[in-house]
C-alpha cells in the first residue's frame, strides 16, 4: 500500500536539522572561554561583563569577565572571555 | 604579523565611540561590512580601530546614530610619510643610505682564511690578490672556480681551498700538502760506511757484516758494515744484503765565534714621523703626511677597522710612525765580549744539538785589536753511519760515490 504525499513530505522535513528549519542559532562553546554565535542580526549590549546579542528568534546574553567581541560579521560573532553563564531571553 | 604589516602600510587609526547608543552604531558598521578590529568596551562607550579609508566613509553613520566619534591616534606609513613630508632631506638621506647600503654590498669587505698552520696568511692574501680577490673586489666579477684554481697554482704547498663568498665575506678555508714520506729501498744491496771521522764507542747493527768494533779509530767513508754477507756452508756462497746499522763514534767538531770589539750600532733617538691612511674598499687614501724628518728609520704600522657590533665594515685607518735612528760607535770590553761569545755558543749548542750528546767542549779564545773570536772544539757522540749503495752486476761490485783508494 503506498503512502500519500502529504506524510511523505512530513517524514523528509523530520531529517532536516532544527536550526535550518525555524531558523534558530547555532552557538559553539569551546569549553568557558570562547563562544561562537551564528545567525546573529547584532549588538545589543556590550561590556566587560555583560554581551547580549540580537538573533531572528531570541536574545542571547553572555555573563563573564574580560568578554570582548574578537571577531563581528554581519552574520556571526565570536566572543572571547572567561564566561560565567548564559542567558536566552525569548 | 603580515596582517599587521598591511595595516600599517595602509594606515590606520584608533577611535572612540561615546553617546547614547554605541551598540546601534557598532550593528550598522557590520551591516555595511566596515572592518574594525580590537574594540574594547570603556565606561562611556568603546574604543577601536579602523583603517583609515573607512572611518573617512562612516561619519554618517554616526551622526545617524547620535555617538560622537572621535580619532584618538593616526598609526600607518601614510601618516609617517606625511608628518616628515616638509624634511626633505631625511628622504634624500633615507634614499642615499639604501643605494649605498645596495653598492656597498656588492663588494667583498673581509678575507677571512682558516686553516693554514705552515703557510702565512699574508702571502695567501698576495696570491688570492693576483689572482683577482682582494678587499674591494666586485662580487659580481668574482670567479669563485677560477680563482681557487689559479690560487692552489701559485701556492704549491696548499692541497685544497675553497671560497666561499657570504654577504661582503669572503671564506677561504685552506689545507695544507702534507708531506711525502720517504721510501726506504730496503731491496738494493748497500753498505754502511763512516760519515765523519772519530772513535767508534757502540755498533748496532741488525744487517749486515760488521767490520768495525768498539774503540775502532775510522776516518770518513771508511766502510763499517758491509753488505757482503758468507753463507754457512763450506762453499764459497756469498749474499747481498741492504744493509741497516747504527753506529755511534765519539766525532771531534770545529766551531768559531766572534765579536767585534769596536762597531758602530744605531740608537734609536726621540724624533719620528707619522703619516695616516684612510682605507676604504681597497683604496688607500692619504690623510697625513708628515715630510719633516730624512734618514734611517724603522717604520711600525697599525691598522684600526671599524667594527661595530662584530660586524666588520670596509672603512679603517693605517697609521704608520717612523722612528729615526742615530749612528753612534760602541766599545766593548773584554769581559762583556767574552759573555757575548757564550751565550753565542750556548744558543748554538741549544739548536744544534738538541739531544745533549755533547760529550766535552774545549773553549780558546783569541784576541785582535778589531775582534775576540772563541774556537769550540766539541766531543760529540752520534750516529755515523751513512748508507752507500752498491751495484750488482755479473758478480761484480761497483760501488757509486765512492773513491777508488777507498778499502772496502
Amino acid at each position: 500500500m503506498k503512502k500519500p504525499a502529504k506524510e511523505k513530505n512530513k517524514s523528509v522535513i523530520g531529517k532536516l536539522p532544527v536550526d535550518f528549519m525555524y531558523n534558530l542559532p547555532v552557538i559553539e562553546f569551546t569549553a568557558n572561554r570562547q563562544v561562537t554565535v551564528e545567525g546573529s542580526t547584532g549588538v545589543l549590549q556590550y561590556e566587560k561583563e555583560v554581551i547580549r546579542i540580537n538573533t531572528n528568534s531570541m536574545v542571547i546574553a553572555f555573563n563573564g569577565r574580560n568578554l570582548t567581541l574578537k571577531c563581528i560579521s554581519p552574520t556571526a560573532i565570536v566572543i572571547d572571555g572567561f564566561i560565567t553563564s548564559t542567558e536566552f531571553i525569548t | 604579523m603580515i596582517l599587521r604589516i598591511i595595516r600599517w602600510l595602509r594606515g590606520y587609526l584608533l577611535f572612540t565611540v561615546t553617546g547614547r547608543f554605541p551598540e546601534r552604531f557598532i550593528n550598522l558598521l557590520n551591516k555595511n561590512g566596515v572592518r574594525y578590529w580590537n574594540l574594547v568596551p570603556t565606561e562611556k562607550g568603546y574604543t577601536g580601530q579602523m583603517a583609515v579609508r573607512d572611518y573617512l566613509n562612516i561619519r554618517k553613520m554616526a551622526k545617524n546614530c547620535s555617538v560622537l566619534l572621535k580619532c584618538k591616534e593616526k598609526t600607518g606609513l601614510p601618516f609617517f610619510i606625511k608628518k616628515y613630508k616638509p624634511r626633505k632631506g631625511l628622504l634624500i638621506g633615507a634614499v642615499c643610505a639604501i643605494l649605498i647600503m645596495s653598492i656597498l654590498n656588492q663588494f667583498i669587505w673581509v678575507i677571512d682564511i682558516k686553516g693554514t698552520e705552515k703557510i702565512g696568511e699574508e702571502s695567501i692574501r698576495e696570491a688570492l690578490k693576483s689572482v683577482g680577490l682582494q678587499i674591494g673586489t666586485y662580487k659580481g666579477s668574482l670567479n669563485v672556480r677560477s680563482v681557487v684554481r689559479e690560487a692552489t697554482v701559485l701556492l704549491p704547498a696548499v692541497g685544497w681551498m675553497s671560497i666561499n663568498a657570504l654577504n661582503n665575506i669572503a671564506y677561504v678555508e685552506v689545507r695544507e700538502k702534507s708531506k711525502q714520506p720517504k721510501l726506504s729501498d730496503d731491496t738494493s744491496p748497500c753498505n754502511i760506511k763512516a760519515s765523519q771521522d772519530g772513535v767508534i764507542t757502540k755498533t748496532l747493527v741488525s744487517r749486515g757484516t760488521c767490520v768495525v768494533k768498539k774503540g775502532t779509530a775510522v776516518a770518513k767513508n771508511q766502510l763499517l758494515v758491509s753488505a757482503v754477507v758468507e753463507g754457512k756452508t763450506e762453499e764459497i756462497d756469498l749474499n747481498y744484503v741492504h744493509s741497516l746499522a747504527k753506529i755511534y763514534a765519539d766525532v771531534n767538531e770545529e766551531k768559531r765565534f766572534s765579536v767585534k770589539l769596536n762597531s758602530t750600532c744605531l740608537i734609536p733617538n726621540e724624533n719620528y714621523t707619522e703619516k695616516s691612511n684612510l682605507n676604504f674598499l681597497g683604496l688607500s687614501i692619504p690623510v697625513k703626511t708628515d715630510f719633516s724628518q730624512a734618514g734611517v728609520g724603522l717604520s711600525v704600522f697599525k691598522t684600526y677597522r671599524l667594527n661595530p657590533n662584530n660586524v666588520i665594515l670596509p672603512l679603517g685607518t693605517t697609521n704608520q710612525r717612523q722612528y729615526y735612528y742615530n749612528e753612534s760607535s760602541r766599545k766593548i770590553n773584554i769581559k762583556t765580549a767574552k759573555n757575548i761569545l757564550k751565550k753565542k755558543i750556548a744558543t748554538y749548542e741549544c739548536f744544534k744539538y738538541k739531544n745533549n750528546n755533547v760529550k766535552s767542549r774545549k773553549i780558546i779564545y783569541s784576541k785582535t785589536p778589531e775582534k775576540l773570536s772563541a774556537k769550540v772544539i766539541y766531543v760529540i757522540n752520534k750516529n755515523i753511519a751513512l748508507p752507500q749503495k752498491i751495484q750488482v752486476d755479473n758478480e761484480q761490485i761497483d760501488e757509486t760515490g765512492v773513491d777508488e783508494n777507498n778499502n772496502d
